[in-house]
């Protein structure tokens, strides 16, 4: 958040035929509920995510105590299965997805050398959506019959038999998917239109490449998914059939077009990491990234082929040989995009420079840690194998690999690396430090013995279970608490900056970043780039 | 921002808007028929 | 007082070891802190083994020389060691080779991999079928050819309730067994055909390395052959509403003729057990059995004390339509009720069970037989299907 309120005039400014802004830095509420600047409003968004973060995470800390001793404890199945599934929306929806549309509202237009996102109002909406949906889906928990409790994939027909929690998670679940798109349609016009001259495509920094890409991965499967609920919502109230056998409708048929939506997504989770770890490896290992245009054709590849893998999502639902067989052979081919970029990032380290402040270690943390995910994704692509682990704790150690020790990892990174110029102070290292060790180790105790439970065969979403799985659920529910509170780490970490504690940042505060971000003050003025910079 | 750059910025934005409507309005009322195979919005 | 605690301690500690202690591998089910996949009983679940083993060492043998390079890299190339950072950021031949030898390896682990779907796709040929219909929450066998055919059971979770709650200590069995287990026989290839009455359930025995979705309203198929006598233990695997976890799968794979005796008395319990439902049932009769039968399919959701969950189930003490005319309850418990997690009885109950269980509904509780239409013949069962 900007600390200045008087507006940077940049130099050779000469009041051309475009907007000038004349007006002091609005002060008060009002500078939030009618924010249209990139700045205010990626910090909303920011601050917003961590809230559903803090809360999905209490959710999970919930059935994860219910699940440390066998039998029912403390909450009965039905509620138990809320948890798990407001658990996954909240995170998706609220935490991950936000939190890197807050990354790009902050840093795509300083690194094109815009003044500010393509449509500025419309920024402002996509935000507002957001308080909206997030209390409209968590109000749910308290309606006749609670939260839906199908699952965040929310099959029919289960979720035919829920009850209004079920049509209130539908109604967030478009808008939050509203400010998705919209968030999208303004990044796609940002970048295309809006770079500062001599800034071509191929000269971007990664991080705006692969939030290009994500942006067109989300315009083309969130009105899928939109799509999907409105089916439900309709199948539940206006006496359609999509879903329903007994009318000629096929239960399976919104599996494929969940899943359609689903598989992208996951990428849109990960890809904009991908950006992220790509600016922070090459400043800290002082050395260019490796093999830039890859990288860019890696992003496009895995993008493309994240649209026609979803079946794998249903190897078990009975679908023909050749299906299988194509869907099979189809993901195993991602781990050859997602592979080099693995390569590349290690390219950039060898014979580097390296030190290893906090957004290294969790760039680093991130590679290594994601990559496991990586393996035990391959494993699942063969479609024998994957019969055994469907629907088993397998699964849910490898989405918490490449989300968790992926996609959160590469946000955690990013903002220490950028916390300096947000803020305009430095963080204190040895609380990133404390905050990147503890959430490495906890990660690890509470998903690792997840894969050896789905190999026995516990599967997910189960209130209780077989006695024989005791000592791994325990183990891992004292890791998910470990990892909770590591996180309070993080929250002091931050606030300490904003209050302005810690040594003052100055405009390039790591000595091998690159971008123009790092041209502009610490902390960004208010208005930057109001004259588009020369880049050569 | 340049008017120029405003005009291009209406264009993209209204060109990408139309693709969202359209892909929701055709998994809707064709797709569902596609994949399943089976009639959907108004059933048998 | 002291010496009293200490002993009490003591006491709970003992009990609490001995029941930790207690806890061994499940036969037929997961072994204590297992590590990897079920060994298996069938060639498909072999194959399974093999096909993990092979991805995983490929796996970690990538891992090991990608991740040894990168440590080896934060060592030997960090500032504070002095190194001074290289200038290349492309190498065109070594990013061709890190993109042609991992799709090499990509191709080679498919191959295996291909044979293994082929066969567990074909569920030709079979010695014996059977139709699985999952329900919310218990399976459903029928037997449909050879001696057994006709044959068919409900197989519902029987541990109880009192072992889930915490009252009494976990029996060996622990969440894994039925009342009336699936029967094989052994090395004879078995069709399992698949469907489902409500929502979707997912029909999963690892030591057979199968699992198969069960959707309401279609059929699907799966297949083994076992090749060891013994019994075997799955779970549902697929999220279907709160007792999601409280539906096992049990199959006792059993020698041929100890297979053809079981089908045997399974014939004569079922010619037993059949209930005539043109007679006049007795209204002691009608309630005793439909104890059983609301204590067996009811008591879920409607609770033993039939006032049901507020907000989620409805009580059914002191209900309007339980304490009218006989007709609009008879539909529901037949029908089910649309949009909701009543499923229809119809298809799993008998005309006298159906019968039994609507006289209990109108006799216990506060209902106490005051209402309408008391008593429930199984003759008004048939007419209102």
């Amino acid at each position: 958040m900007s600390s200045v309120t008087v507006d940077h005039v940049s130099p050779g400014h000469h009041g051309h035929g475009h907007d000038d802004h004349h007006h002091a830095t609005p002060t008060g509420w009002r500078r939030w509920l009618f924010a249209t600047n990139h700045k205010d409003i990626g910090t909303m968004y920011l601050i917003f995510s961590f809230v559903m973060l803090l809360e999905g995470g209490m959710l999970a800390l919930l059935l994860r105590t219910e699940l440390f001793e066998p039998g029912l404890q403390f909450f009965r199945p039905e509620l138990f299965n809320q948890f798990t599934t407001m658990h996954g929306l909240i995170m998706v929806f609220g935490a991950i997805m936000p939190a890197f549309v807050g990354f790009a509202n902050w840093m795509i237009p300083l690194q094109v050398g815009a003044s500010d996102m393509a449509f500025a109002r419309m920024n402002n909406f996509s935000f507002w959506l957001l308080p909206v949906g997030g209390i409209l889906l968590t109000s749910s928990f308290f309606v006749p019959g609670g939260a839906t409790a199908a699952g965040w994939t929310l099959y029919a027909p289960l979720s035919l038999q829920m009850g209004p929690g079920m049509d209130m998670a539908i109604f967030a679940m478009h808008i939050l998917g509203a400010s998705s798109i919209m968030g999208a349609i303004n990044i796609i016009v940002t970048i295309l239109n809006m770079r500062a001259p001599g800034m071509t495509l191929m000269k971007m920094p990664l991080f705006c490449w692969t939030w290009l890409i994500t942006a067109f991965l989300l315009i083309a499967v969130l009105p899928v998914l939109a799509a999907a609920i409105t089916m439900l919502l309709t199948d539940r109230h206006f006496g359609t059939g999509f879903f329903n056998a007994a009318v000629g409708g096929d239960p399976v048929l919104y599996q494929h077009v969940f899943w359609f939506f689903g598989h992208p997504e996951v990428y849109i989770m990960i890809l904009p990491a991908f950006g992220i770890v790509s600016a922070i490896v090459p400043a800290f290992a002082r050395k260019k990234l490796f093999g830039y245009a890859s990288m860019v054709y890696a992003t496009a590849s895995i993008a493309i082929l994240s649209f026609i893998v979803w079946a794998h999502h249903m190897f078990t639902t009975g679908m023909p040989v050749t299906a299988q067989l194509y869907f099979m052979y189809a993901t195993m081919l991602i781990s050859i995009p997602t592979g080099v970029k693995v390569f590349n990032w290690i390219a950039t380290m060898w014979k580097g420079s390296m030190t290893f402040e906090t957004p290294m270690l969790f760039a680093v943390g991130f590679i290594f840690v994601f990559t496991i995910g990586g393996f035990t994704g391959l494993i699942l692509s063969v479609a024998p194998i994957d019969i055994q682990v469907h629907d088993t704790y397998y699964v849910v150690a490898h989405f918490h690999y490449v989300l968790v020790a992926g996609s959160l990892f590469a946000l955690f990174a990013g903002t220490y690396y950028w916390l300096p110029k947000w803020t305009g102070y430095m963080y204190s290292e040895k609380l990133g430090k404390w905050h990147f060790w503890s959430s490495l180790i906890s990660f690890n105790v509470t998903f690792f013995p997840m894969h050896f439970m789905g190999l026995a065969g516990m599967p997910r979403r189960y209130a209780d279970y077989a006695a024989q799985f005791t000592t791994f659920h325990q183990v891992a529910t004292i890791g998910a608490f470990w990892f909770g509170l590591s996180q309070l780490i993080f929250l002091v970490a931050i606030l300490r900056c904003y209050a302005g504690k810690g040594e003052r940042a100055p405009a390039k505060p790591w000595e091998g970043a690159e971008g123009l971000e790092w041209t502009v003050p610490s902390p960004a003025p208010f208005h930057t780039f109001e004259t588009p910079p020369e880049v050569k | 921002m340049t008017p120029e750059q405003r005009r291009r910025n209406r264009i993209a934005g209204t060109i990408l808007f139309v693709v969202v409507v359209a892909i929701f309005a055709w998994v809707v009322f064709r797709g569902s028929g596609f994949l399943g195979g089976v009639a959907g919005l108004t059933g048998r | 007082m002291k010496k009293l605690r200490r002993v009490l301690g003591a006491c709970t500690l003992l009990v609490g070891g001995a029941a930790v202690a207690q806890v061994q591998d499940m036969p037929g089910g997961p072994r204590v802190n297992q590590l990897n996949l079920h060994e298996g009983v069938t060639a498909i679940a072999r194959d399974q083994v093999w096909l993990h083993w092979m991805m995983l060492s490929i796996c970690m043998v990538i891992f090991v020389a990608v991740f040894g390079v990168m440590f080896y890299s934060i060592w030997a190339h960090r500032k504070s060691r002095g190194a001074k950072p290289a200038t290349f950021h492309e190498h065109l031949g070594v990013e061709i080779a890190w993109t042609v030898i991992p799709f090499a390896i990509v191709i080679a682990m498919a191959l295996p991999a291909t044979r293994t779907v082929v066969a567990m796709k074909d569920t030709s040929s079979a010695d014996l079928t059977v139709k699985v219909t999952g329900y919310q929450w218990k399976w459903g066998y029928e037997y449909l050819d050879g001696n057994a055919a006709g044959v068919e059971f409900l197989s519902t979770l029987s541990t109880p309730r009192a072992q889930i709650e915490n009252r009494e200590p976990k029996g060996e069995f622990y969440l894994m067994e039925v009342d009336n287990p699936m029967v094989v026989p052994v090395d004879k290839k078995v069709r399992v055909v698949l469907t489902a009455a409500d929502v979707i359930h997912s029909w999963m025995v690892p030591e057979f390395g199968v699992k198969q979705d069960a959707i309401p309203g279609f059929l699907r198929d799966t297949w083994f052959r076992a090749e060891k006598v013994g019994v075997y233990r799955g779970q549902c695997a697929e999220l279907c509403g709160k007792d999601h976890a409280f539906m096992p799968i049990v199959v006792e794979v059993k020698s041929q003729e100890d297979y053809d005796k079981w089908v045997e008395e399974q014939k004569a319990t079922m010619m037993a057990n059949a209930d005539d439902p043109t007679k006049e049932w007795a209204e002691e009769e009608l309630v005793a059995r439909g104890e059983k039968v609301y204590a067996a399919n009811c008591v879920a959701c409607h609770q033993a004390t039939g006032k049901g969950v507020p907000g989620a189930f409805p009580a059914l003490d002191g209900d309007a339509s339980v304490l009218g005319p006989k007709g609009p309850q008879i539909d529901v418990v037949l029908h089910g009720r649309q949009g909701t997690a009543m499923a229809a009885f119809g298809n799993q109950l008998s005309d006298v069970e159906i019968a039994a269980v609507v006289t209990y509904t109108r006799h216990a509780w506060s209902n106490a037989g005051k209402g309408e239409d008391p008593i429930v013949q199984p003759s008004d069962v048939t007419a209102a299907r």
